[in-house]
C-alpha cells in the first residue's frame, strides 16, 4: 500500500466530469423554464386581455402646427429597428372612435410625445358594432327633442336604465329573427318545394297562412329596431368631435379612471364573463368565444363517447382474450405507433372516409332529394369521429396498462370462486383498473380538446352561425359545421383581417384553451401517481 | 358478452388499420396507367385528311379535300354530309385542322388559303338526351403576293385578336397576319393587316410549318431537317431561333401541345422529341430547348393529336398508338390500332379518341386516364416542367390558367419537413437529453415528483398555441435579435460548464454542505443572469460581426437582417425555420425527455452502485453505466421527437411562410408535408391528381411515422427485457 | 503488525428518513481477518456494511450519529473524498452484476475511471487480479468477450475480480453468495479464504455455515443492536447471548 492512501485525499477525483453535471443541471434548468415560463407568459398576456388598462391622453407635437391630444389606453411600447439602421421608441394606443380617426391603433413616436395625462372623466364605450368609443360622455338624447346633459342628476341612472334596456330590446329581436321567422320561412321552403312536385289546396292555404305571419313578424322586427334607435348616447371625443351611439347598441359604459383596484377587478371578471358567455362580433374580434367553448366541449365530450367503449373493448381483448403471441405483439406494438402518426394523416382520412365516403352514403339513402350535402360536407360528427379514431391508442394504451396492472392472484382468486371469464374481467379487474382507464380518457379528451389540424379537414369554421345543439327540432344536428377553441386561435392570429384587434382576443382564448387541456393532464397525472404508489413495489 | 368483446375488439383493430388501407386506396389509381378501350369501326367510304370531332366526343366529322364534310351520329353509325360551299370546284392541296376551334385550314392549288370553322352546337330539348347540331361557318379566303404554285403546307394560329396563316407553296413561303378588332357588341371584323414573305429568309426547302395558337409565332421546317423559329414582334416577323430536333432528316411533324409552350416534333417512326420554349441561362429571349423524348411506336406516316384539357397527346405510326404525357414524360398507354390510321382527334374532355383510316374508317376509343401528370418520376423525381430551364423539383399544385402544368413533386416537401425536423431537435436534443440525464441520475426523488409533471406538462400544450405564439409574438421579437439568441445558445452552457468547473475546485470541506441534485436550483438564477446579459449584448456583437454595407451608398448599418443576405446569399424571413425550431423544440422537448427520462431511471441500481463502489466519480457513473445500458432507450425516444416533430402541422403552418423551398438555410422558412395538406387540402376537389397527391403526402408521412416509432417501440421493448434480467 | 482496529466503529446510529435502523454500534474489525456479519432479515447489517464505504450517501434523507474511522481516519471527516475513500473500499454486490462490457473491460473499470489507462499495466492487473479471482484458467481466452457469457458463479467471481482490481485495502461482501448454487457458493467461499492473505474482509450472510466456514470473526445484530461479536468459533459454539444461540440454533430467521 502506498504511502498516500494512508490518508484520504481531499480534492480528488470527484472532481472528474464534475462540470459535465452541471452541464445536465443547466439542460433540466432551461427545459423547466421554458415550460413554466411559456405558461405563465400564456396568463400573463391572458390576463392581461382582461385587465381594463387606464385611459390616458398623449399630447403630441405636431410638426408646424398646434400639438394635439389623443386618448386611449397603451397597448404596447417597442423600439423597433428599422432597416436604415434606426432605433424607433414607440408607443402603441388604441384609440377606438373608428369613424372618426379611421385606424382603432395609432402609433406614437416617444420622441414627439409631450405629456401623458390620466384624466378622470374618460370613458370606455363597448357597442354593438364598430368597436370601442373613448372620450367625454356628453348627453343622452331621449327621442324628439329631449336631451339630458352628462352633468345632469340621475344620468348615469337613465344610460344604465337604457342600457339594459336595449339588452332586452336586442333578446327579443333575436328571438323573434332566429327563432319565430327562422323556423317560418323553413317551412315555406318546404312547402314551395313539394309545390314543385304538385300543388294540393292545403299547401297552398298554409303557405298563405306562413306569409301573412311572416308579414307580421316582419312588422313586429322593423318596430323594435326603431325602439333600439330612439334614444342616443352622445360622447366627446379628444378633438371636440361627437359620436352619436344609439342606446339600443351600448353593451357596457366603463369609466376607468375612476375605480380602484377592485373596481378593476371586478371588470376584469366581468370581461371574462362576457368573454366565455356571448357571441363572437365584429368578425371573431369582440365580444366572447361561447360557441367555440361550446363546440369543443360538445365535440370532445362526443368522441369521449366513442372513444372509451371502443378503446376499452379493444385493450380487453387485446390483455384478456386474444392469445398472447408474435402477432397480438406486433398489433400492439402498431396500436402504440398510431398513438405517433401525425394527426392531419388522420384529418386527411377522416375528410376521405367519413366524410366523402360515408356521408355520401348517408346522404345517397336519407337526404336525396335535398339540394346541398347535408352529411357529406364537415360537421361535428364527423370532427369527433376522426379524433375519436386519431385518440383511441391512447385509451387502448392507458386501458392495458391498467388491466396489466391488476395482480394475477385478484383474477384468479375470482375464477377460484366460480366466476366466469367475463364476470371476473367485469366485477374484478375493470373496477380495479378504473382509474387507469379514466386516466387514458382523460388523456384522450386533452388531446383531442388541443387538436386543430385534423379539425381542419373535417368541419371545423371561423364563424358558425347555429349551434350543433339548440332549440330547433331535431335539437341535435351532427351534421353542422361548428366552432372550435383551438381553431379559433389559429383563425384569429392568422387570417383575421384586423390583428392587431383580434391579439387580446387570440391571448384570451389561448389562455382559455391552456387551462381547459392543463387541468385535464394535471388531473391525469394526479390519478396516475395515484396509482403508481398504490401498485408501487420498493426496491433497491 | 364474451362474444361482443372478441368482436368489438377486433372490429376496433381492423377499423384502426383500415386507415393505412383506405388511404392507400386513394393513392393507388395514381399509379394506374391509361385505360383505352376500342370500340367498333365505322365505315365511311371517304379518304379522310383531318378528322375532328366535338366536346362531349358524339359526332366526328371527316374531311377529305372535297367541298363537304361528313359528320357521323353516336353509335348508329349514320352519316350526314354538311356542304362547304365555297369549296365546291377547287383542288384542295393541303389541310390542317385546329382542334381548339374546330377549324379545317386548306390551301388551294391555286395558291389561295382558306378555313372552315365546324360549329357544334348541343340542343337540350326537355325529356330527350342532349344532341349536337353541327353546321359549318365558312370564313374568307386570303390571296397571297408572295411565291408561287400550290399550296403545300397551311397552318391556322388563332390567338383571338392576333391571328396568322404560315403557308408553303411549291415555290416560296409566306405568312399572313390577321387581326380581330375588339368591339362591344360581339366579335368584330376580321381583317387582313399584313403579309410576310419569307423565302428569302429561309433558303432551304421548306416542307411543312405550323402557327401558335395564340397568333404569333410560326415554325417552319426545312428539307435539311432545320427548323426556323419566327416570331411575331412590333408588327415584324423576326427569326428567334433555328434548331434541329432531328439529326440530319426533317421532322415529319411538328404539333403544338397543348397550351401552346411545347412543340412535339415526330419522325416517321413515332419517335417524338418535345421542345419547350424557355430562357436558357443568361438568355432573355424564350428559345426552344428540347425537354422530353419519347421511343418511336411503329413504322409509317405519324398521326398526332393533342388533348385540349391537360398535357397528354396522341401519336401513332404505322399501326402503333401511344398516349403520352409531357409532364411526366410518361408512355400512359400503348396499342395498335386495327388499321392504319392517317388522322386521329381527341375529344374536348379527353375521354375519348378516333382514328381516321385511309378507307374511310373510323373508330373510336374510350380512354380514361384521369392522372396522367402522376408517376414516380412527377413525385420524387426532377421534372423539366414547360418554361423552365432545368428539370427541378417543384410543388405548385394550382395556377392561374386552363393549360397551367401543375407541379406535384413532393421533394421539397419532404426537404421541408425534414428542415423543420432538423432545426427542431437541434434546439430540442441538447435541452432534453440532458435534463433527462440529470433528472434520471441526479434529481432527489422529492424534486422529481414536482419537476417531471411541469417538463411533461408542457407535451399538452396544443400546438396551435404554440404556433400562434411563434408565429405572433416570437417571430417579431427576435426578428432583429438573432445575434443575441446565438450569444444566450453559447453563454449558457458555457456558464454551467465554469461555474461546474469553479465549484469542483472548492475543497470538499465547503462542497460537502451543498446537497447533490440542486444543482438545477442554483442554476437558476445563473441562467437568468447569463441569459439576460447574452441578450443585451447581442447588439454589441452584431456591431463587431454583422455589419451590412449597402452597396450604393456604401453606408455600414449593423444589421443582422441585412448582413445575412449579402454574406451568405441566403434570404432573411421573419417567420423562419429557427422560430419554427424554438416552437417545435417545445412539443418535442417533453417528448424526447420523457422517453429517454424514462429509460435512464430504469438503469439497474445495482450497475449504477457497483460503478460508485468501484470508485467512479457521479460523472462517470453517468457516462459508463447510465448512457451506454439506456442508449436504446435514448435512441427511440430521439427517434419518437423525430417522428412528433415531422408530423407536426399547425405550428409550421403558423410559424412558417409555407414556401416550397428545397433549400436548408436556417433563416428561410419552408413548406412541410403536412402543412401542405392542411393548407390545400380543404380546396383540392375530390378524387382529383392533387387531391390524390395530397394523399400520397399523408401515406408517405404515415409510413415515416409509423415505422420509426414501430422501430422505436422494438428497441424500448429489447432495453426492458434486458434490463429484467441484469 | 496488522492492526486491530482496522476498521474502527463508535457508536455507531443510522437512519433512513424517520426509520433508525442502527442503534449505537460499537466494533473494531482487525485487517486482514474476514469478519462475516449475520442476522435476521432487516437487522441492519447490510447497512452497516454500506456505511463502510458510504454507499448509503447514494440514497436521499438518510442521516447517521457516532463514527466509522478506517485506518485510524474517520470517514465522515468533511474533509473526505468519498471516492477516494471507495478507492479504499472494494464491495461485492448481493447480484452479480457485471457490467454490460468484456470481461477484461469489467476488471479494468475502477483502473479507468481513476484515470489509468496504459495498456501494460492494465494487462497486468487483469491477469493478476483473474488469478486471483480464481477465474484466470477459465476466462483467460475470451476476455475480450461479454462479460454475461459467463455462469452465474464465474460471474459473481469476476465481480469480486473487478472490487479488487485497484488494490482496495478492504473488501466488502454483501452475501456474495445468494443467487448462486452450492457448487458456485463453495468456489466463492475459497477465494474468499485466499483472499484474507491481501484484504481485510467484511462479509454479510444469511448462510450460518458460510459464517462458521470462512469468517474468522462473527458479529451478530439484531433488530439494529449489536448483539454479541467475537471469534467466530466462540460465537457458534458458545455464544454469550441467549438470542444469539437461538438464531444460530434456527429458531428464528
Amino acid at each position: 500500500m502506498s504511502a498516500s492512501s494512508s490518508k484520504f485525499s481531499t480534492t480528488g477525483r470527484s472532481r472528474t466530469g464534475e462540470p459535465l453535471v452541471w452541464l445536465t443541471a443547466v439542460g433540466l434548468t432551461i427545459g423547466v423554464l421554458l415550460s413554466v415560463g411559456l405558461i405563465g407568459l400564456v396568463m400573463y398576456k391572458g390576463f392581461e386581455s382582461f385587465w381594463p388598462a387606464r385611459l390616458v391622453v398623449v399630447e403630441v407635437r405636431q410638426e408646424g402646427g398646434e400639438n394635439s391630444k389623443v386618448a386611449g389606453y397603451l397597448v404596447q411600447e417597442r423600439s423597433k429597428r428599422t432597416l436604415e439602421g434606426l432605433v424607433e421608441e414607440e408607443i402603441q394606443l388604441f384609440r377606438g372612435n373608428r369613424e372618426l380617426f379611421g385606424e382603432k391603433f395609432v402609433f406614437l413616436d416617444r420622441e414627439a410625445i409631450v405629456s401623458q395625462t390620466e384624466e378622470e372623466d374618460l370613458i370606455l364605450v363597448e357597442r354593438l358594432e364598430g368597436g370601442n368609443v373613448i372620450g367625454r360622455a356628453k348627453a343622452l338624447e331621449l327621442g324628439g327633442s329631449e336631451t339630458l346633459e352628462a352633468s345632469a342628476e340621475g344620468f348615469d341612472e337613465k344610460l344604465d336604465e337604457l342600457t339594459e334596456r336595449g339588452e332586452e330590446l336586442r333578446d327579443e329581436l333575436r328571438e323573434i329573427e332566429k327563432i319565430k321567422i327562422g323556423e317560418n320561412s323553413k317551412r315555406v321552403k318546404e312547402l314551395r318545394w313539394l309545390e314543385k312536385k304538385g300543388s294540393s289546396p292545403e299547401r297552398a292555404e298554409e303557405l298563405a297562412g306562413l306569409l301573412a305571419e311572416y308579414e307580421k313578424l316582419d312588422g313586429q322586427r322593423k318596430e323594435l329596431r326603431e325602439q333600439l334607435e330612439e334614444s342616443t348616447f352622445v360622447v366627446e371625443a379628444m378633438d371636440g368631435r361627437e359620436l352619436k351611439i344609439p342606446t339600443g347598441e351600448l353593451l357596457h359604459v366603463f369609466a376607468a379612471n375612476q375605480v380602484g383596484f377592485f373596481g378593476r377587478l371586478k371588470e376584469t371578471i366581468r370581461r371574462a364573463w362576457t368573454f366565455v358567455s356571448t357571441d363572437p362580433r365584429e368578425a371573431n374580434t369582440e365580444g366572447g368565444v361561447y360557441p367555440a367553448i361550446f363546440g369543443t366541449v360538445v365535440m370532445t365530450l362526443v368522441m369521449s363517447l366513442f372513444v372509451t367503449p371502443f378503446g376499452v373493448m379493444a385493450a380487453i381483448y387485446l390483455r384478456e382474450y386474444a392469445k398472447q403471441g408474435p402477432l397480438v405483439k406486433a398489433v400492439r406494438i402498431s396500436v402504440n405507433n398510431l398513438a405517433g402518426v401525425p394527426s392531419i394523416v388522420f384529418g386527411v382520412f377522416g375528410l376521405a372516409f367519413f366524410i366523402y365516403f360515408l356521408g355520401g352514403v348517408v346522404d345517397d339513402w336519407f337526404f336525396s332529394n335535398s339540394e346541398e350535402p347535408v352529411y357529406k360536407s364537415g360537421g361535428i360528427l364527423w370532427a369527433s369521429l376522426t379524433l375519436a379514431l386519431l385518440t383511441v391508442p391512447v385509451v387502448i394504451v392507458a386501458t392495458e396498462e391498467a388491466l396489466a396492472s391488476v395482480p394475477r392472484g385478484v383474477r384468479e382468486a375470482a375464477l377460484a370462486c366460480g366466476a366466469s371469464k367475463w364476470q371476473a374481467i367485469q366485477r374484478v379487474v375493470l373496477p380495479a383498473s378504473l382509474p387507469g382507464i379514466l386516466t387514458g380518457v382523460i388523456l384522450a379528451m386533452a388531446r383531442g380538446a388541443g387538436e386543430v389540424a385534423p379539425l381542419m379537414l373535417v368541419g371545423v369554421v371561423k364563424s358558425a352561425p347555429d349551434l350543433p345543439i339548440d332549440a330547433v327540432a331535431p335539437f341535435v344536428h351532427p351534421e353542422r359545421q361548428f366552432m372550435h377553441l383551438g381553431f379559433h386561435i389559429y383563425d384569429l392570429g392568422f387570417q383575421s383581417p384586423d390583428s392587431e384587434a383580434a391579439k387580446p382576443m387570440v391571448f384570451a382564448t389561448t389562455l382559455l384553451l391552456i387551462s381547459i387541456v392543463v387541468v385535464m393532464n394535471l388531473t391525469a397525472i394526479i390519478i396516475r401517481n395515484r396509482l403508481r404508489k398504490k401498485y408501487a413495489v420498493s426496491s433497491f | 358478452m364474451t362474444h361482443i368483446i372478441r368482436i368489438g375488439g377486433l372490429a376496433v383493430i381492423l377499423a384502426v388499420f383500415g386507415i393505412f388501407f383506405f388511404i392507400l386506396k386513394e393513392i393507388i389509381p395514381l399509379f394506374s396507367k391509361a385505360e383505352v378501350v376500342a370500340e367498333s369501326v365505322a365505315k365511311t367510304g371517304t379518304s379522310p385528311k383531318v378528322i375532328g370531332v366535338d366536346e362531349w366526343g358524339e359526332r366526328p366529322f371527316l374531311y377529305s379535300g372535297g367541298s363537304e364534310i361528313v359528320v357521323l351520329a353516336g353509335e348508329e353509325g349514320a352519316r350526314q354530309a354538311v356542304e362547304v360551299p365555297s369549296l365546291a370546284g377547287v383542288e384542295v392541296t393541303a389541310v390542317s385542322y385546329d382542334p381548339v376551334h374546330h377549324r379545317v385550314a386548306v390551301g388551294l392549288a391555286d395558291g389561295r388559303v382558306g378555313s372552315f370553322v365546324v360549329k357544334y352546337e348541343s340542343v337540350f330539348r326537355e325529356g330527350e338526351p342532349r344532341k349536337v347540331d353541327v353546321s359549318v361557318e365558312e370564313e374568307p379566303w386570303y390571296e397571297l403576293e408572295a411565291g408561287s404554285g400550290a399550296v403545300r403546307s397551311v397552318s391556322y394560329g388563332d390567338g383571338g385578336s392576333k391571328r396568322l396563316i404560315s403557308v408553303v407553296r411549291d415555290e416560296g413561303v409566306a405568312v399572313v397576319q390577321l387581326a380581330q378588332k375588339r368591339s362591344l357588341i360581339g366579335a368584330g371584323k376580321l381583317t387582313r393587316v399584313g403579309e410576310t414573305d419569307l423565302s428569302e429568309r429561309i433558303r432551304t426547302e421548306v416542307i411543312s410549318t405550323v402557327a401558335s395558337q395564340n397568333g404569333q409565332a410560326v415554325l417552319m421546317a426545312t428539307a435539311d431537317g432545320q427548323v426556323h423559329y419566327f416570331l411575331m414582334d412590333a408588327g415584324a416577323l423576326d427569326e428567334v431561333q433555328t434548331f434541329q430536333p432531328f439529326e440530319g432528316k426533317p421532322p415529319k411533324r411538328m404539333d403544338y401541345l397543348f397550351g401552346g409552350v411545347s412543340v412535339a416534333m415526330t419522325d416517321e417512326s413515332g419517335q417524338q422529341r418535345v421542345f419547350s420554349l424557355f430562357r436558357p441561362e443568361g438568355s432573355n429571349t424564350r428559345l426552344f430547348g428540347q425537354t422530353k423524348e419519347f421511343g418511336p411506336v411503329g413504322e409509317g406516316t405519324p398521326v398526332f393529336a393533342s388533348s385540349l384539357r391537360n398535357k397528354s397527346f396522341l401519336c401513332g405510326a404505322g399501326g402503333g398508338l401511344a398516349v403520352r404525357h409531357l409532364t411526366s414524360g410518361a408512355t400512359r398507354w400503348e396499342g395498335t390500332a386495327e388499321f392504319e390510321p392517317v388522322a386521329v382527334t381527341i375529344d374536348g374532355k379527353a375521354e375519348n379518341f378516333f382514328l381516321a383510316g385511309a378507307e374511310g374508317q373510323v373508330q373510336r376509343f374510350s380512354l380514361h386516364d384521369p392522372h396522367p401528370e402522376s408517376g414516380w418520376r412527377a413525385f420524387f423525381g426532377k421534372v423539366w416542367y414547360e418554361g423552365g430551364s432545368e428539370p427541378v423539383h417543384q410543388w405548385q399544385s394550382t395556377g392561374g390558367s386552363d393549360d397551367f402544368e401543375p407541379k406535384l413533386s413532393l421533394v421539397p416537401l419532404i426537404i421541408g419537413s425534414l428542415k423543420g425536423t432538423f432545426y427542431a431537435l437541434l434546439f430540442s436534443i441538447p435541452i432534453a437529453l440532458l435534463a433527462a440525464v440529470f433528472s434520471a441520475a441526479f434529481l432527489p426523488p422529492a424534486m422529481k415528483r414536482v419537476v417531471k409533471p411541469a417538463m411533461e406538462i408542457m407535451a399538452s400544450l396544443p400546438s396551435v398555441v404554440l404556433g400562434f405564439l411563434a408565429g405572433i409574438w416570437l417571430a417579431p421579437l427576435i426578428e432583429d435579435k438573432v445575434p443575441s439568441i446565438l450569444l444566450t445558445c453559447l453563454v449558457l452552457p458555457t456558464v454551467a460548464l465554469l461555474f461546474g468547473a469553479g465549484w469542483s475546485r472548492v475543497p470538499i470541506q465547503v462542497r460537502h454542505r451543498f446537497e447533490h441534485g440542486r444543482e438545477w436550483i442554483v442554476l437558476l438564477p445563473l441562467v437568468l443572469i447569463g441569459g439576460w446579459l447574452a441578450w443585451s449584448l447581442g447588439p454589441v456583437i452584431e456591431k463587431w460581426f454583422f455589419v451590412y454595407t449597402d452597396p450604393s451608398t456604401g453606408k455600414a448599418i449593423a444589421d443582422f437582417r441585412l448582413w445575412w443576405p449579402q454574406a451568405t446569399g441566403l434570404s432573411f424571413d421573419q417567420r423562419n425555420s429557427l422560430v419554427v425550431g424554438f416552437a417545435m423544440g417545445f412539443a418535442v422537448i417533453p417528448v424526447i425527455f420523457t422517453i429517454a427520462e424514462d429509460a435512464l431511471s430504469n438503469v439497474p441500481r445495482t450497475l449504477t452502485a457497483a460503478a460508485a463502489a468501484l470508485g467512479a466519480s457521479r460523472w462517470q457513473v453517468v457516462r459508463t453505466i447510465f448512457i451506454p445500458v439506456a442508449s436504446p432507450g435514448i435512441f427511440s425516444a430521439l427517434m419518437i421527437g423525430f417522428g412528433r416533430a415531422v408530423g407536426e402541422t399547425m405550428i409550421v403552418v403558423m410559424a412558417t411562410g409555407n414556401t416550397p423551398v428545397k433549400e436548408w438555410n436556417i433563416f428561410s422558412g419552408m413548406r412541410t408535408l403536412s402543412a401542405n395538406i392542411a393548407v390545400e387540402l380543404p380546396e383540392a376537389a375530390p378524387g382529383s391528381t392533387h387531391y390524390r397527391t395530397l394523399f400520397l403526402g399523408a401515406l408517405v408521412l404515415f409510413l415515416l411515422t409509423f415505422v420509426l416509432n414501430g422501430v422505436a417501440e422494438v428497441l424500448r421493448q429489447r432495453l426492458r427485457e434486458k434490463n429484467k434480467l441484469v | 503488525m496488522p492492526r486491530k482496529d482496522f476498521i474502527a466503529i463508535d457508536n455507531f446510529s443510522f437512519s433512513y428518513g424517520a426509520a433508525k435502523v442502527l442503534h449505537g454500534i460499537n466494533m473494531d474489525i482487525p485487517e486482514k481477518q474476514v469478519t462475516a456479519l449475520i442476522g435476521p432479515s432487516g437487522c441492519g447489517k447490510s447497512t452497516l456494511l454500506r456505511n463502510m464505504n458510504r454507499m448509503n450517501d447514494l440514497i436521499e434523507g438518510v442521516q447517521h450519529e457516532g463514527d466509522i474511522r478506517l485506518d485510524g481516519k474517520s470517514l465522515y471527516d468533511p474533509n473526505v473524498e468519498v471516492i477516494s475513500l471507495r478507492k479504499r473500499v472494494g464491495m461485492v454486490f448481493q447480484k452479480y452484476n457485471p457490467f454490460a462490457k468484456t470481461i477484461y473491460e469489467n476488471v479494468v473499470f475502477s483502473l479507468r475511471v481513476a484515470g489509468r489507462n496504459k495498456r501494460s499495466e492494465l494487462d497486468d492487473v487483469v491477469e493478476r487480479t483473474l488469478r486471483s479471482a480464481a477465474l484466470w484458467d477459465e476466462v483467460k481466452d475470451r476476455l475480450h468477450t461479454s462479460a454475461f457469457g459467463l455462469s452465474g458463479g464465474q460471474q459473481q467471481r469476476l465481480c469480486i475480480a473487478r472490487a479488487i482490481a485497484n488494490q482496495p485495502e478492504i473488501l466488502l461482501m454483501d452475501e456474495p453468495c445468494a443467487a448462486l448454487d452450492p457448487t458456485a457458493t463453495l468456489r466463492i467461499e475459497d477465494l474468499i479464504r485466499d483472499l484474507k492473505e491481501q484484504f481485510t474482509i467484511v462479509i454479510v450472510t444469511h448462510n450460518m455455515e458460510q459464517a462458521s466456514r470462512c469468517s474468522d470473526l462473527t458479529a451478530f445484530l439484531y433488530m439494529g443492536e449489536l448483539v454479541e461479536y467475537d471469534r467466530t468459533l466462540k460465537v457458534f459454539e458458545t455464544p454469550k447471548e441467549e438470542r444469539t444461540e437461538a438464531y444460530i440454533s434456527g429458531r428464528f430467521s
